[in-house]
């Protein structure tokens, strides 16, 4: 066999390799796709078909435009339902809220662990990292107690939307600090070195210096955390009590009933609300992907 | 004229203590907090109940929340452990003994009256009497039935020859007679039909005998001929797309199976005889718990709810969502339910003890050992009744 056509094997080998692996990424998406479009309710396509028969976007425009009548202050009165609009709302405000928590906290505290010495460091990132392996569902106890203690005039904070901020922001932070202080870890000490000699202070340093070249590092922090803010559901419905507060993932989990579950709006409401995800994705693509540091010391 | 008077004001003091005395207590005022996790096309029957509540007794106010059924035992949880929670829980009845182990449900035997008692259907009551209490109220009946299109099977097969007969046909094209589900809790209570039992009285496992051998071979029949399914929803995707005549399901679905093929084509019938006795299906009841944390007024007014709901009036309302009455007098015009009624006399209680959760997880790898891989169903069994046996001890020892 000579050398060339081994080379054309070994390449439609690795293409069929990897056309396998396109159809099993994409397989489960054109699966939710098909199920949105199919008005029969079925938890899975009965047959190899994208477009099912009778297929129409009313799944869509039912979850987009009708209230969820769930998830009503008052269940008798379908104008306090809350609709797609009002949960978007609120996800935004969570998902938002962790990621600006996430980050503004992360990132001075992953920068204080970089730099400084002080007793404790070690220990205190070891304690991060047995943090990282203990699941948020772990702390839900101990979240709702200390969050119900806390009261924001009438109400104890685990009931508003700011105590979920919390909740998510303190189960995501040690990833957020260790991830970050690795990354300011290959920052050169010399770029700050030099900013101290022409009289930059030390916060003006970290802001001005460390902060926009830890932006692939700050994206993938801003991206997890919005993903988490955006996506849990599990501890939403533990603390949160009153629906005008319900986000996007506590409705699609409403959705999933005991007995039955409404299919059709369920492939939907999921294709909806992964779309900010990807959106967050495409912006933030090319700070993740990039290494801003390179060359940052010579040139 | 004083006289007069002053006899008229004794005659009226002693009318007001005796009618107090007559009365059932104070009228219930303050709020009441419900959670449920019950389907939107039932929310418009608890809505009316509760209107007729207010209408009743215009001093309480209600907070109604719905939390998907999956969440909603551990946000009950969580809140009463910390002194909060809801008034009244709608929930699963095999919630309710570990729910009052852990002191987070209320004994309400003291607030029961035995004549209100004695309208609630004795199968259903005995699903909320645990350790000598009543830890709730049963709010209805539900349970696992054989639903039959009346378009693909027109006959309903009165014994298990003829199911089996049905089973083994070849099918029409992609349309199916039978698919017949075997998961455990689907299938468990066959073996009380043909004269078995899964466990006694106690909750030690039962099921490793001749009739347990006789069970599982018969549910290995099921996949070897014909179509059979384990714990998937293919049977239910397959008769609502009109190509599966006869499947087993519970009582639940039955609104969502009728809307997809016409409520005139479906049917549920009665468990088909079988030479030892019959086919069944598990009979469970929905209960309705009072919170540990309602103390004076809330416990005066979640108990007057939980006694309306189950009121003559208040089940009337409610068979309008599906639900089948747990008290006796209630009119069902429902033909469906009228069948579902008959069907559930073939039916067997579903045990409501803690030992029940030791035996999920082994029963069900024994039948898929047997359904799936053919291993040997007395061998079989009898480890799995050993895992069981272990497992319930330390249920035991942790209570």
């Amino acid at each position: 066999m000579s050398k060339k056509l081994k080379g054309v094997l070994r390449q439609i080998a690795i293409q069929l390799f990897l056309l396998l692996v396109t159809a099993m990424v994409l397989f489960p998406i054109l699966w939710v796709v098909s199920l949105a479009l199919d008005p029969r309710d079925i938890d899975k396509p009965l047959e190899l078909r994208l477009i099912p028969p009778g297929a129409s976007l009313q799944s869509f425009r039912k979850v987009l435009f009708e209230p969820f009548n769930l998830l009503c202050r008052d269940p008798s009165n379908p104008a306090t339902c809350m609709k797609f609009g009002g949960l978007l709302r609120n996800s935004l405000l969570v998902a938002l809220g962790t990621s600006l928590l996430a980050v503004v906290l992360g990132s001075t505290a992953a920068y204080a662990f970089s730099r400084f010495r002080f007793i404790g460091r070690q220990a205190g990132m070891l304690f991060f990292i047995v943090m990282i392996m203990l699941p948020t569902t772990g702390l839900l106890a101990p979240l709702y107690v200390l969050l119900s203690q806390i009261r924001i005039g009438s109400e104890p904070l685990r009931a508003s939307l700011f105590g979920l901020v919390v909740a998510y922001s303190s189960g995501f932070l040690p990833f957020a600090i260790w991830n970050l202080k690795g990354y300011f870890d290959t920052v050169p000490k010399e770029l700050e070195e030099a900013a101290l000699i022409d009289g930059a202070s030390v916060t003006g340093t970290f802001v001005k210096i460390i902060l926009p070249l830890s932006v692939p590092a700050l994206a993938v922090t801003v991206l997890n955390s919005f993903m988490t803010g955006w996506t849990e559901f599990i501890l939403a419905w533990t603390f949160l009590d009153n629906p005008s507060r319900f986000t996007l993932a506590m409705a699609l989990r409403s959705m999933q009933g005991q007995f039955a579950t409404p299919w059709s709006e369920f492939a939907a409401m999921s294709i909806l609300m992964s779309l900010p995800i990807v959106i967050l994705f495409f912006l933030l693509q090319r700070y993740i992907v990039s290494g801003l540091t390179i060359g940052g010391v010579k040139g | 004229m004083f006289k007069k008077l002053g006899a008229l004001l004794v005659a009226l003091l002693v009318l007001s203590v005796a009618l107090a005395a007559c009365s059932s207590g104070p009228a219930p005022t303050g709020n009441i907090t419900l959670w449920h996790s019950w389907k939107e096309s039932e929310i418009p029957a608890l809505n009316e109940v509760i209107a007729a509540f207010q209408a009743k007794y215009p001093e309480v106010t209600f907070d109604v929340l719905y939390v998907p059924f999956d969440d909603l035992r551990g946000k009950y949880e969580t809140a009463v452990a910390t002194g909060g929670g809801p008034t009244v829980l709608i929930g699963a009845a095999d919630w309710g003994p570990a729910l009052y182990d852990a002191e987070l449900i209320a004994d309400v035997s003291d607030l029961a009256k035995s004549g209100f008692l004695k309208t609630i259907n004795a199968a259903a009551l005995g699903a909320v009497q645990y350790k000598d209490a009543l830890i709730g109220l049963p709010q209805t009946i539900k349970g696992v039935v054989m639903f039959r299109n009346k378009q693909i099977v027109p006959t309903a097969p009165a014994t298990l020859d003829d199911l089996l007969k049905l089973h083994s046909a070849a099918p029409k094209g992609d349309v199916y007679n039978t698919d017949l589900e075997a998961g455990f809790f689907f299938s468990a209570a066959h073996l009380n039909g043909i004269g078995g039992k899964l466990m006694e009285a106690n909750g030690d496992p039962a099921f490793s005998s001749a009739k347990g051998v006789e069970w599982a071979q018969m549910l290995a029949t099921f996949g070897k001929t014909g179509l059979g399914e384990y714990y998937t929803d293919n049977d239910v995707n397959l008769f609502k797309a009109g190509k599966a005549g006869i499947i087993i399901d519970g009582s639940w679905n039955m609104t969502g199976l009728a809307e997809a093929i016409g409520a005139a084509n479906l049917a549920i019938d009665p468990w088909p005889t079988t030479s030892g006795g019959h086919l069944s299906g598990y009979v469970q009841t929905e209960n309705i718990y009072l919170s540990a944390n309602a103390l004076d007024a809330a416990e005066t007014a979640g108990w007057a709810f939980m006694e309306f709901f189950l009121g003559k009036d208040a089940q009337t309302t409610l068979v309008k969502a599906g639900h089948i009455p747990a008290i006796a007098g209630v009119e069902v015009a429902d033909p469906l339910m009228e069948q579902t009624v008959k069907a559930f006399e073939r039916g067997t209680a579903f045990p409501v003890i803690p030992e029940m959760g030791a035996y999920w997880e082994s029963m069900d790898n024994a039948l898929k050992s047997i359904l799936n891989e053919g291993a040997d169903p007395a061998a079989t069994l009898k480890t799995a009744s050993d895992n069981i046996t272990a497992k319930i001890k330390e249920i035991r020892a942790g209570q």
